[in-house]
Formats: C-alpha cells, sequence, structure tokens
C-alpha cells in the first residue's frame, strides 16, 4: 500500500480532531494535537508532514501565533486555518501576508478542503 | 432550557459513541485479540480494567468482608457489566458486590469508586473523601489528570488509561508494577500541572477581560442613564416653563378681561351722562323757550304799558283842556259874576233890564251847574280811571320840594352834585317837603298799605332805613326842571318783601305852577326781574354745569384713552409673548422629537451593537458543534460505505445523512448571516458601480424573477462617484429585492430607479406591486429575527443586515407600503461629483 500524505490537524476540540482523522483517513495520515505546544511537539518529530490545518481559537497559543511558529520550523510548509468564527482584520492581513493559504469556515465542506489538500500536497 | 441541552448533549454523547465504536471494533480486537472475544464492547474492556486496577492495588490495611466497588455513573452499561462480573470472577481473593451511587451519601464501605457523569463539577469533592476514606477512585476520561487516581482514557485507536502515583501513593495505595500491562501510563504530573496552570491563567484572562468588559458596559450604560435623565430634566423644565406661561397668560388674560368689564362700564356710564345731558340740554332749550316765552309776555307787558300810557297821555290832555277850559269858564264866570254885581248895582237903575237879565242869569247859572256837573263827571271819571288802573299812579305835589331846592339858588349840576354830596340831610329835607296828594288803590296793593297816610308813614321808614334807592335822582330832575322821568328801583312793601318797579313820573301841573301835580306810576316788576335772575341764575348753573359735565366727560375721555393706550400695550405685550410662547412651544415640540428620534436611534444602534458582540461568541459557539455533526455525517458515510451494508439500507441512510446536513447548512447560514454583525466597520471601502451591482442582483435573482414579474429599470445618466463596499451592498440590494419578488404572488412589476439629488445623494427606489406590508408590522422590519416567512425560508436576519449595512454607508432606508398596493423602499446613498 502506498504511503499516505503525512498532514497534521491542531484543534483544542477531542472530538473534531477524532472525526476529521476518521474522515480523511483513506487519503491522509493524520497527525492530531490539541494545543500548538503539542503541534510543535509532533512537527519536530515528524518532519514529513506536509500541511498544517490548524484551529483558530485554543487555549495559550491560537492559530495564527502556531502558524508563525510553524514557519520559523518550516517557512514553506503551507498552512491554513479552519476556525468557527468569522473573517477578522487578523485573519485577512494573514491571508494577504500568505502567512495562511486559505480560511476555511466550520462546518466544512469536505469536498472544498479536500480540494485546498490537494492543491498544496 | 435545561431539557433540551441535555437532550442535546446526549444525542452528541451517543452519535460520537456511535461513530467511537464503530472504530473501536477494529483496534480492540486487534488489541486484546489474544485475551478476549472479537466482539469486546467498550464496557466491558471498561469493567475488566476496573477489576484489573481493584486486583492490582494494595489497600493500606487488610480489607474485611466482601470487596465493595461503588458506581457514580449515568452510564447503566458499565454498571451492569461489572454486577454479571462478580459471579466469576474475585478480586484479592475476594467476592465482588457492585453498588449504585445515587449520592455522596451512598460512598460509605465502598473499597473502589468508579466516576463517569456528563458533569463533573463534584468530582472534586469525591476525589478528597475517596483520598481520606482510602477508596480507590476509578474516573472515566475526566480532564483534569491532577485530580485522578485512575483515570480510563477513550484514546484514538484504543481505551487505555492514566495512572496518577502521586495521589495513590498519598491516599495510601500501593500500586503493583503490573497494573501498567494493560495499556496503562503513568500521569505526567508535571504537564498535567502545566496544563492546569494555563486554564486557570486563562480562566483568569477571560474572567478579568470579562470584568472590564462589564464595567466597561456599566459605565457606557450610566452614562446614558445620565444623558436620559438630563434630557428628562430638561423636558421637565420645559414643561414647567409652559406651565407658567399659561398661568401668566391666563392672569393677563383674565386681567383684560377686568379692563374690558371696566371699560364697558364706563362707556355706560357716559352713555348715561350722555343721556343726562340731553336731557339737561332739553331742560335748558325748555327754559329757554320759557324765557323767550316770558320775554314776549314782558314785551306784551310793555306794550301795554305803553299803550296804558298813552291812553293815559290822551286822557290827561284831554283833562287838561277839559280844566282850563273849565278855569277859563270859571274866570268867565267870575268875571260876570262881577259886571252882574254891577249889573245888579246898576239895576236898581235899570229895573226893565233886570227881568230881562234875570233870565239870561237863571239861565247862565243852569249852565255853570250844568258845567260844573260835566266837570264833577270828568272828575269822577278821572277818578275812577286813577284809582281802578291797574298801575300804581301816585298823585305827588312837589312844590315845596321845588322852592326848597330852588331856595339853595345852585348854579348848575356840578354845584347841586357838590351840595347834595356836602349835605346828606337835604335829600331828607326834600323828602319831607313832598305831599302826598293822592295814591290809586293799586298802590296801596302794591305796598300792602290801608292809606295814603300810612304809605307816606312807611315811605319815610324806607327812607330812613336806606331803601329808597332813586329818590335822589328825583330830586335832581326837579332841580333840571324835567318834566318826566323813567327809573327802575328797588322798594319794599309793607311785609318786607322786596320789589322791583319801574318808576315813571310826569308832571302834569298847570304852567304857572310848576311840579305842583306830578303823577307817577310804579309798574311791579318784582316777578319778571326775579325770572329773569332766576333765569340767569339757572342758565349760569346750567352753563356751569355743562361746563363742568364737558370737562369731566374731557377727563374721563382722557381716562379712558389713557387706560385704552395701556390695554393696546398690554395686548400688544401679550401678543407677543402669545407669540413667543408659541415659538417656544414650537422649538420644545421638535427638540423633544429630535430626542426622541435620538432615543430610538440610540437605543437600534445599540441593540445592533449587543447584538454584534454577542454573535461572534455564539456563531463560535454553534460553528463548533456543528463542524462535529458534519465531520462526523462524512465518516459516517465513510463507515457505511465500508461496512458491509444491505443496499436498501444504505439508500435510508444516505437520505437521513443529506437530510441532517441540509439542518446543519441551514444553522450554518443563520450564523454567517449572524456574523455580519460581528464585523467592523474596517471593510474595504472603494469605488462602486451601484447600476452593475443592481444588474447583478437581478441575474442571481433570475430564476426567481423569470415568468413571475416584469422589472422596469430606470437608471439616472448622471455621472457620480459612490464609494462603499460592494460586497455588502450586493447583499443589500438581494435582500430587499429578494423580498420584493417575494412580495409578489404570482405576477407584478418590479421598478427600480436612481436619480441623482441635489449633487451629494443618490436615491435608489424600488417598487413593487405586491402584497405589502401592513402598519403594524412596518415597525418592526429592521428587528432581527423578526420574519413574516415560513420557518426555513427566511431567519428573518435580511433587513436588520440591510439597515446596518445602510448607516455604515452613512445612507438612509425607508419603507413605504399599502396592504395589496406595493411597497416603496426608498434607499439614499452619499455620493460626490469629484469623478
Amino acid at each position: 500500500m502506498e504511503k499516505l500524505p503525512k498532514i497534521i490537524y491542531v484543534d483544542d476540540e477531542e472530538i473534531n480532531l477524532t472525526l476529521f482523522q476518521l474522515t480523511f483517513r483513506k487519503y491522509f495520515e493524520v497527525c492530531i494535537a490539541n494545543s500548538g505546544q503539542e503541534g510543535l511537539e509532533l512537527l519536530e518529530i515528524n518532519p514529513d508532514i506536509c500541511f498544517v490545518i490548524s484551529d483558530m481559537k485554543m487555549p495559550g497559543m491560537d492559530g495564527l501565533e502556531f502558524i508563525q511558529k510553524v514557519k520559523t520550523l518550516n517557512n514553506q510548509l503551507p498552512c491554513i486555518i479552519l476556525s468557527g468564527y468569522d473573517r477578522n482584520d487578523r485573519i485577512e492581513s494573514a491571508l494577504q501576508s500568505q502567512l495562511i493559504k486559505e480560511y476555511v469556515m466550520k462546518p466544512f465542506n469536505k469536498n472544498e478542503l479536500h480540494q485546498i489538500l490537494d492543491k498544496y500536497i | 432550557m435545561n431539557s433540551s441541552k441535555q437532550s442535546g448533549k446526549t444525542n452528541y454523547i451517543s452519535t460520537s459513541v456511535f461513530g467511537r465504536v464503530m472504530f473501536m471494533l477494529l483496534i480492540v480486537v486487534a488489541m486484546w485479540g489474544g485475551k478476549v472475544k472479537a466482539q469486546v464492547s467498550p464496557e466491558e474492556i471498561k469493567a475488566s480494567l476496573i477489576i484489573h486496577f481493584c486486583d492490582n492495588i494494595d489497600w493500606p490495611s487488610p480489607l474485611k468482608g466482601d470487596f465493595i466497588i461503588g458506581c457514580y455513573t449515568d452510564d447503566e452499561s458499565v454498571y451492569q457489566v461489572l454486577s454479571n462480573a462478580t459471579k466469576i470472577v474475585k478480586v484479592q481473593g475476594k467476592t465482588i458486590l457492585v453498588k449504585r451511587l445515587n449520592s455522596l451519601d451512598d460512598l460509605e464501605g465502598c473499597h473502589a469508586l468508579y466516576y463517569q457523569r456528563s458533569y463533573t463539577s463534584d468530582l472534586i469533592t469525591f476525589f478528597k473523601i475517596a483520598r481520606e476514606t482510602n477508596i480507590l477512585l476509578i474516573t472515566d476520561n475526566y480532564d483534569d489528570q491532577l485530580f485522578v487516581m485512575v483515570n480510563i482514557v477513550d484514546e484514538v485507536d484504543r481505551i487505555g488509561f492514566r495512572v496518577n502515583m502521586a495521589n495513590l501513593t498519598l491516599a495510601g495505595f500501593n500500586v503493583k508494577a503490573n497494573i501498567l500491562l494493560n495499556g496503562g501510563r503513568v500521569v505526567d504530573i508535571k504537564k498535567a500541572y502545566e496544563r492546569f496552570e494555563q486554564h486557570l491563567k486563562d480562566s483568569r484572562t477571560r474572567y478579568e477581560r470579562i470584568t472590564q468588559e462589564l464595567a466597561r458596559k456599566e459605565s457606557l450604560l450610566q452614562q446614558k442613564d445620565d444623558i436620559i435623565q438630563q434630557k428628562e430634566t430638561e423636558i421637565d423644565q420645559y414643561k414647567n416653563d409652559i406651565d407658567s406661561y399659561t398661568q401668566e397668560l391666563s392672569a393677563l388674560n383674565s386681567q383684560i378681561h377686568i379692563e374690558q368689564k371696566l371699560l364697558d362700564q364706563k362707556a355706560e356710564e357716559l352713555n348715561q351722562k350722555d343721556g343726562e345731558l340731553d336731557i339737561i340740554y332739553a331742560d335748558i332749550e325748555k327754559k329757554l323757550d320759557e324765557l323767550a316765552e316770558l320775554r314776549q309776555n314782558i314785551d306784551r307787558l310793555r306794550s301795554e304799558s305803553d299803550t296804558l300810557k298813552t291812553e293815559i297821555g290822551q286822557k290827561n290832555v284831554v283833562l287838561n283842556q277839559q280844566q282850563v277850559s273849565l278855569s277859563n269858564q270859571r274866570r268867565y264866570l267870575m268875571l260876570l259874576l262881577g259886571l252882574a254885581t254891577t249889573l245888579l248895582i246898576a239895576a236898581f237903575a235899570l229895573t226893565s233890564l233886570f227881568l230881562l237879565k234875570k233870565k239870561h242869569n237863571r239861565e247862565l247859572e243852569e249852565k255853570v251847574v250844568m258845567r260844573t256837573k260835566e266837570l264833577q263827571v270828568k272828575n269822577e271819571q278821572y277818578l275812577s280811571l286813577f284809582n281802578l288802573a291797574p298801575v300804581s299812579i301816585w298823585e305827588v305835589d312837589f312844590t315845596a320840594v321845588k322852592e326848597l331846592i330852588d331856595s339853595k339858588e345852585l348854579k348848575d349840576e356840578k354845584e347841586y352834585d357838590r351840595y347834595v354830596h356836602q349835605n346828606p340831610d337835604f335829600t331828607i329835607a326834600c323828602f319831607r317837603k313832598i305831599n302826598f296828594i293822592n295814591i290809586n288803590s293799586a298802590s296801596l296793593e302794591l305796598y300792602r298799605v290801608h292809606s295814603v297816610d300810612e304809605l307816606a308813614a312807611f315811605y319815610e321808614e324806607l327812607y330812613q332805613a336806606g331803601a329808597l334807592a332813586g329818590l335822589e335822582n328825583e330830586f335832581k330832575a326837579l332841580f333840571q326842571n324835567k318834566k318826566r322821568s323813567n327809573y327802575e328801583a328797588i322798594r319794599m312793601d309793607k311785609n318786607g318783601k322786596r320789589l322791583d318797579v319801574l318808576i315813571t313820573w310826569l308832571d302834569v301841573s298847570e304852567n304857572n305852577n310848576a311840579y305842583s301835580r306830578v303823577l307817577l306810576t310804579m309798574t311791579d316788576v318784582t316777578r319778571l326781574r326775579k325770572i329773569e335772575s332766576e333765569l340767569r341764575q339757572h342758565q349760569e348753573n346750567l352753563e356751569e354745569l355743562v361746563k363742568e359735565r364737558t370737562d369731566e366727560i374731557g377727563t374721563l375721555n382722557e381716562e379712558l384713552r389713557i387706560q385704552n393706550e395701556q390695554l393696546y400695550e398690554a395686548n400688544e405685550e401679550l401678543k407677543t409673548t402669545n407669540e413667543e410662547l408659541t415659538e417656544q412651544k414650537k422649538m420644545l415640540d421638535s427638540a423633544l422629537l429630535e430626542l426622541k428620534q435620538t432615543q430610538m436611534q440610540m437605543i437600534q444602534s445599540e441593540k445592533m451593537a449587543s447584538l454584534g458582540i454577542l454573535t461572534s461568541g455564539i456563531a463560535h459557539e454553534i460553528n463548533n458543534p456543528l463542524n462535529f455533526i458534519q465531520t462526523g455525517l462524512y465518516a459516517l458515510e465513510l463507515a457505511i460505505e465500508e461496512a458491509s451494508v444491505p443496499k436498501e439500507l444504505v439508500e435510508d441512510l444516505q437520505s437521513i445523512i443529506e437530510k441532517m446536513s441540509i439542518g446543519i447548512k441551514r444553522s450554518s447560514a443563520i450564523v454567517k448571516s449572524l456574523n455580519m454583525f460581528s464585523r467592523k466597520d474596517s471593510h474595504v471601502i472603494r469605488r462602486c458601480d451601484i447600476h452593475e451591482i443592481i444588474d447583478n442582483t437581478l441575474l442571481i435573482l433570475n430564476h426567481e424573477i423569470k415568468g413571475k414579474c416584469e422589472v422596469q429599470k430606470y437608471f439616472t445618466e448622471k455621472s457620480f462617484v459612490l464609494e462603499g463596499n460592494d460586497e455588502n451592498l450586493h447583499q443589500v440590494f438581494l435582500n430587499i429585492i429578494m423580498n420584493s419578488i417575494q412580495a409578489i404572488q404570482s405576477a407584478g412589476t418590479l421598478t427600480i430607479l436612481t436619480e441623482v439629488k441635489s449633487n451629494d445623494k443618490l436615491e435608489i427606489r424600488i417598487s413593487d406591486t405586491g402584497k405589502g406590508i401592513s402598519k403594524k408590522i412596518l415597525d418592526r422590519i429592521y428587528d432581527p429575527f423578526f420574519t413574516t416567512k415560513a420557518p426555513g425560508e427566511g431567519v428573518g436576519m435580511g433587513l436588520s443586515i440591510v439597515y446596518k449595512i445602510i448607516k455604515e454607508h452613512r445612507g438612509t432606508i425607508q419603507y413605504f407600503s399599502e396592504l395589496n398596493k406595493g411597497t416603496d423602499v426608498i434607499i439614499t446613498l452619499p455620493i460626490n461629483n469629484k469623478s
């Protein structure tokens, strides 16, 4: 069996993590972390992760802060935010500065998200 | 509220459990393959884990009796499995007794406690009691690792557990090494503590933020309250002012009323006085008439008296003539007598002649007797005339007086006057020389005396009393040898009554004996004079009265004029005050209106602002669970695909999943529209082509419009620049036009018109011929969540979003509608023509 592309999904909601993993398990090997810190740890262990999906609002480190730290590890890693919040100024500027490739709203559409993933991986 | 929340939670659990179960089956089987049968449920795994823990931990003191495991859980399944297991398995060589706990009180006697609750708020209490009373606490998926002893954890691919050594040791338990054999891990206390700390810190920051926000809101509220209170006080003040003005006004009105009454009274008085004056005038007129009449009377009397006088004069002349002839005859008689005597002497000698002569004598004697008789008759006639005359006539002899005057031998009037002046007794001496010959009865009557002597005596009395004015003139006339004189004098009768008399005297003496017989007539003009003087006085009185009245009227008129002026002034003042008051009232009214409008706007904007803050929070909280469900559905679809499920069932399940997806999409749409309010005003503003935006909107809605309504567009050809956010403006027109189309039930017209107004505004008018909006509803159309559409067709956010966007663009929106006629929406947006 061909090795699936490895991606990471960071969200403080366990349920989101579990179900996401489940939904995409046929297409991606999804590493999950329930905080930015855990995500960074996982990224260090798994340098083959090729895509980062993060929730925006999390305790401690929020999505954009996490992604900024990710960029210090690997500047080329494509990142997106998947959040229940509406767009705001910070998101707009992050999109403009290409810190994040896309901003996807929850509840996400599987096909839409899949297309985004295919586009960058 | 509570029940729905709980049921939601239950749903979520069952869904997640369902999802998990599908997956677990594979994992658990792989892991527990050797030990258990292929179909092992999570409950069974958990139950066996609980027994495993109990068997691998040593209690500080030896256990007595049965081994009691308390179950404090709202999941029956684990309890059921445990209960069944007691028949087969033993712990620490003792029979297991499973006990269902309902509260903290049931904990006594338990050796171990299985704790699994959806709400874990009381865990810490249980934890503390368990640690003190040596009860082994087994928790199921409890988040906080600091408050667990042994925690069962649902991991991604299996069911594991975490052991908190510190807590177990503190509770006096001794953990056997092989406890970890079944997939457990020791809790990383440091990490758990850090996580706890982080959580605490977050909570604190959140708490502080909320507190700050609350304080800010409170101060804002306070400020608003203050403003409202201030405005209210102002209004009260204005109301008071109006009240006092109204009172003043009514006071002034009543004053005017009183003054008008006074004026009326004065006018009435004036009228009355005028009437009186008229009467007086009439009186005067009458009196004047009377006077004229009296004058006529006097004139008549005068003429009568004149006639009488002439008559008397004539008679006197006749009398004189007769007397003259009589005296002549006497003389003749004397002569004849002398002749006769001579003849008698000669008769002796002449006897023959004697007889003849005797006869002739007799005849002569007869003639004389006859003449004498005639004379007597004449005299009697005169006397009777004298006596019966209606005017007082005196016959006086002034001879002695004249002699006395002449004896003084005064040369002229001057000398006479000087003499009279120097000799006051001269006049009385003269008076005493008057010889009253006769006076007629009219004179006696006039002076109220009975005889000439009495009159003479009375006259002297009068003279002594100095009441005979004018007498000197009489004497002077004598001196002047005047034959007649006329004068008016004041006399007095015997009774002391004043007499005004007109005195005329005429010397009728025979030629050689002047003033021996003077006729003096006195006409009584007392009544005439009295009437005259009365009349004069009356006239004077009248004149005075008239003058007085005229003066009075003048004063009154002046007073009235002044009062009138004052009244006019007061009236003017009142008018001005009234105008001022009206003006003030107008201003107050408009201020009140403005205030109300401002208040309404404030309320509306406050409503929108709070809704914005609220929705941004809610949106996130709703989107996450929606995401659970949606992603869960994707996972479920996958599971159905992979599991060998019968084809009919697959179709049913797919249909169910599709419907659930619709639900999620609908909820998500609501949340998205709510998000409009959490957006800040920092959207990109750029030049927009409003006509293109409207055309786009019509294009999007084409399928709704097609075959239903006719669209008429009248776009202005003037050029203008409109700046805004075209995404938001799209939404505005989409909402409004969608409403218009939906208002048209079968067929109708949609008219869209744009017009440049006063160079700085663009007016967009969207009219439909639809069913219209009732007045009752028209006020609420901008209220969030207000809708007349059926559930699922609209959330009721459309027009509130429209309102917000138009406000953000500094524009206005107004709805005009009539039931069954249609609705007009007028939007104005600011433009500029700088191009």
